[in-house]
């Protein structure tokens, strides 16, 4: 899940640079955006993203994956937070606001992620920390095993799990403390399985002369016409978002009164910065599906 | 000067109560290919290690001795210089790639030792091009064969052309095929380019007629060191060791033993046609002084100690057939009894669309060991796991005792089916095999009672083990410990995936005993494997996937005839002679009835040759 894969397609034709800047501003203005409209713009440049890097498939393992935490954090924020003014169920001390400030939060979420997907799908990550001279040495090569750990532990963890279930192992419609005591049955041997093969991974580089020194690079990562063409879309969305947090468009109050978040004047960033994310993906399926692929 | 010089080498594990290597000395001359060979724990592997540096560098405990490789003493060269020197494939694919994509795997260890960009580019390209490897340039590993990443191992080991190549069981993954594909290579690399290869195998079946020499590790220390045939002669050394071919060439008493199949065959030429020039026919009765001597030959040679907790005799109950023959069954004829599992029209796609199934249809009795085999990627283990559950059809159904597997959770067949993963490690974390076993009747929530936890420990021949922590273990008997756990929910049908992956002959034979055992008791065992051999010795029936269809199944008898490398060795050695020898006990009889119809005495036989 979400490992880099090498495909013939526009995104693999870029420079990682370009993606790593490309995913830099679906990451940035969600984590300082506080406007729903402008999250939701982030979160559906971001499945775009995803889904014309990886496919369908990606796009449905991301949605797997994010669902369960999104809605974890709307409704975490709906129980907790007694802030807003506004009931959400008359009699119920839940507010309308509580709501919508966990769905922005939710959404910020859900891009992050995806913008993590479309980053680790697309970009080798041990060849673009290859020529950086700060993260070339030991602590490039960390980053990318942990990086390259991430789906394998997961992989891991459903082997684990199915061979716990075939024993009888429940993890489900058992009380609390029994569920708790059988994720335990999973966690310990995925530790002990993932501290052995973290040890046979080790033992594999002492063998290949691995020392943790530096590690020249031996591709030239070359800039494309492609590259040209995301970066003036970034430029794009650079300016909106450097206007919309200028002006004060993308941010939003929620309490103790939710604004209404169709004010013109904060939206009238928004289209510039919706062109400038969703421009990489366009051109991906241009370059997929366009006349100059055909001939 | 030798290659490789290790001198008066003892090693000890940190925390280990004896050593691993005991006063080891060997020399290994410059484009030597050497087997390595020895039961589980024999030091083998740790020998291998010395003499890349990993020990102790990598592994510490306590060293004396001297391991020199080209004159450079490994303990205190730095990695990547001994890399330069000695490149090394381990036994798990997975476990051994560093890197995502398979250009850059090869690169990882050329640019560990500082080379240049167009010096990596051209061996990289070369490797590529050398390993049939071109079209997977930019495939990412994980989305690799087996057999593949295997060849991105060897390709990487030897990019940096190293001056002797160290191989820890490449193949014991690999089906027949691709393990063949993996030792030609090596044969084809010692022989064109004169590298010094150590290759480690429990499947000695596979290279021993590779090897210009053969070195039989036994508790750490050097048992026998020679030309294969020459170390064959003294057969009695190789307990547990000796593969099917010479095995029954030694039972039959002849020598100097064949290490290839062919070499076997024109054996048997020169048996038949001498059996053919005496015009007896079919005479059961030998000359005097010949008898005599086959009299003696004639005892069974046991090569495999008895099995702890098995009935007294049950590899021998396996009869010259298999298992079958005289431990299915007790309880009447199973051809009448209802089967167990029932698979109708299955199909299954991936949720990346990739189709592994197709119309797959099949019934199973009680009370038998069928085996499920096939190449790398043929969907062998796709179907097992729809068996409890884990999988649901695309289309079709699987019935288990009358239950629908697609509509039961998978906790809930596990009252019915067993099912022991590949890896016995992905269940075990218990600190001693007995909470295995006891945690597996918790868990649904049986009650522990000792004595029934003893017996399925007695079982699979780990009573003494019991308060052992599992993964202290060896690889067999880990695989047991794991196999206790599941047996202790004491299921109907028993899944193994792959159950003899890595282990030595004399483990194998205890754990295919303990299957026949099962089926004895009424069990459907259904396995997992690419060892025909085991297969061949053990399993009564045959279902062979090839593409993710069913494109044989029936008794063994009757599946394995019909193939060419899927075949037993003993299988190939007779074929043409005498039909449907599948397993080593047929096979020594078969060769014993040879011996006995030549008319001409025995010597003269063997003088021919």
């Amino acid at each position: 899940m979400f490992a880099y894969t090498h495909r013939d397609d526009f995104w693999h034709r870029l420079h990682p640079a370009s993606v790593l800047l490309v995913c830099a501003g679906l990451f940035f203005p969600a984590l300082i955006f506080s406007h729903p409209l402008y999250l939701l713009v982030l979160a559906a440049a971001a499945v775009a993203g995803t889904a014309s890097s990886g496919g369908k498939q990606t796009l449905r393992q991301l949605l797997r994956l994010a669902g369960p935490l999104v809605g974890t954090v709307i409704l975490f924020n709906v129980l907790i937070s007694r802030s807003g003014q506004t009931a959400l169920v008359s009699g119920l001390p839940f507010s309308r606001e509580a709501l919508a400030y966990g769905t922005v939060m939710g959404l910020r979420l859900f891009t992050l992620l995806a913008g993590w997907a479309v980053f680790s799908l697309t970009v080798p990550i041990e060849e673009l920390l290859g020529h950086s001279r700060l993260f070339s040495g030991r602590a490039g090569l960390v980053i990318s095993l942990g990086v390259r750990l991430f789906p394998l532990l997961l992989e891991e963890q459903r082997r684990i799990t199915e061979a716990m279930r075939s024993r009888g192992v429940r993890f489900a419609g058992i009380p609390w403390s029994r569920r708790l005591a059988n994720s335990l049955a999973v966690w310990q041997p995925l530790l002990l399985t993932t501290l052995e093969r973290s040890w046979q991974l080790g033992e594999a580089m002492l063998a290949r002369g691995y020392v943790g020194g530096r590690r020249y690079p031996w591709h030239e990562l070359a800039w494309q016409q492609e590259d040209k063409l995301v970066l003036a879309g970034l430029a794009v969305t650079l300016g909106a978002a450097i206007g919309a947090l200028a002006t004060g468009a993308a941010s939003f109050t929620f309490y103790p009164a939710a604004e209404s978040p169709f004010n013109p004047t904060a939206l009238r960033w928004l289209p510039f910065l919706a062109a400038g994310l969703f421009w990489p993906s366009l051109l991906a399926w241009r370059w997929r599906y366009g006349p100059d692929r055909d001939s | 000067m030798a290659l490789i010089e290790i001198a008066e080498l003892t090693y000890r594990y940190p925390g280990a109560g004896y050593p691993a290597l005991q006063g080891v000395t060997v020399a290994v001359e410059a484009g030597e290919f050497v087997l390595l060979a020895g039961l589980s724990g024999s030091g083998k592997s740790t020998l291998l290690r010395a003499v890349t540096g990993l020990i102790p560098n990598f592994y510490g405990g306590e060293i004396s001795g001297r391991v020199r490789l080209a004159g450079q003493d490994v303990w205190l060269a730095r990695p990547d210089q001994v890399a330069r020197l000695a490149g090394m494939v381990f036994q798990d694919p997975e476990s051994q790639l560093v890197t995502p994509v398979v250009e850059t795997e090869i690169a990882f260890g050329l640019q560990n030792m500082g080379w240049g960009r167009e010096v990596v580019s051209r061996r990289v390209a070369e490797m590529l091009h050398f390993f049939a490897l071109d079209s997977l340039r930019q495939a990412p590993v994980s989305q690799l064969s087996g057999g593949e990443k295997q060849k991105v191992a060897l390709a990487a080991a030897l990019a940096p052309h190293p001056s002797v190549l160290l191989a820890d069981e490449p193949t014991s993954q690999l089906d027949p095929v691709a393990a063949e594909e993996i030792l030609q290579l090596f044969k084809r690399i010692n022989e064109e380019n004169g590298l010094t290869i150590l290759l480690v195998e429990q499947r000695l079946e596979r290279c021993l007629h590779l090897a210009d020499r053969v070195i039989l590790m036994r508790e750490g220390t050097v048992g026998q060191d020679g030309r294969p045939v020459e170390v064959l002669k003294n057969i009695r050394a190789w307990d547990g060791l000796v593969p099917p071919l010479p095995r029954v060439f030694a039972s039959g008493g002849l020598s100097p033993l064949p290490l290839t199949v062919k070499e076997g065959r024109q054996w048997l030429a020169r048996l038949g046609e001498a059996g053919a020039g005496s015009g007896s026919g079919d005479r059961e009765e030998t000359a005097p002084a010949q008898e005599l001597e086959l009299h003696h030959r004639r005892r069974r040679v046991s090569w495999f100690p008895r099995v702890n907790g098995l009935s007294p005799d049950a590899s021998e109950r396996r009869g010259d057939e298999g298992c079958q023959a005289e431990v299915r069954r007790p309880d009447g004829d199973a051809g009448a009894r209802e089967p167990l599992v029932v698979v109708e029209r299955l199909s299954f796609t991936y949720g990346n669309g990739k189709r592994v199934l197709e119309d797959i249809s099949f019934s199973l009795s009680p009370g038998r060991v069928v085996a499920v085999m096939g190449a790398n990627g043929a969907g062998k283990s796709t179907l097992v796991r729809h068996l409890n559950g884990l999988l649901r059809p695309t289309r079709g159904r699987v019935l288990v005792a009358g239950q629908d597997t697609g509509q039961v959770p998978v906790e809930v067949m596990a009252e019915v089916v067993g099912y022991l993963p590949q890896n016995p490690g992905d269940m075990l974390f218990q600190s001693t095999v007995r909470a295995e076993v006891e945690f597996t009747l918790r868990a649904r929530d049986k009650k522990v009672e000792p004595d029934q936890v003893n017996r399925w420990l007695e079982l699979v021949g780990l009573a003494t083990r019991a308060e052992s922590n599992p993964r202290d273990l060896g690889g067999g008997e880990r695989q047991l410990a794991a196999l206790a756990a599941v047996l202790a929910g004491d299921p109907r049908v028993l899944v193994l995936d792959e159950p003899t992956r890595g282990l030595d002959y004399q483990v194998k034979e205890r754990v295919g005993n303990v299957l026949c055992t099962l089926a004895g008791e009424g069990k459907l065992v259904l396995l997992v494997s690419h060892d025909v051999e085991f297969v061949a010795e053990f399993a009564e029936a045959i279902l062979f996937l090839s593409g993710g269809r069913l494109v044989a199944q029936g008794p063994k008898e009757e599946v394995l005839p019909e193939f060419f490398f899927f075949t037993p060795q003993v299988y190939r050695l007779f074929r043409g002679f005498v039909p449907g020898v599948l397993t080593v006990a047929k096979a020594e009889a078969e060769l014993r009835r040879l011996v006995s119809r030549a008319a001409v005495p025995l010597p003269a036989v063997l003088a021919k040759r």
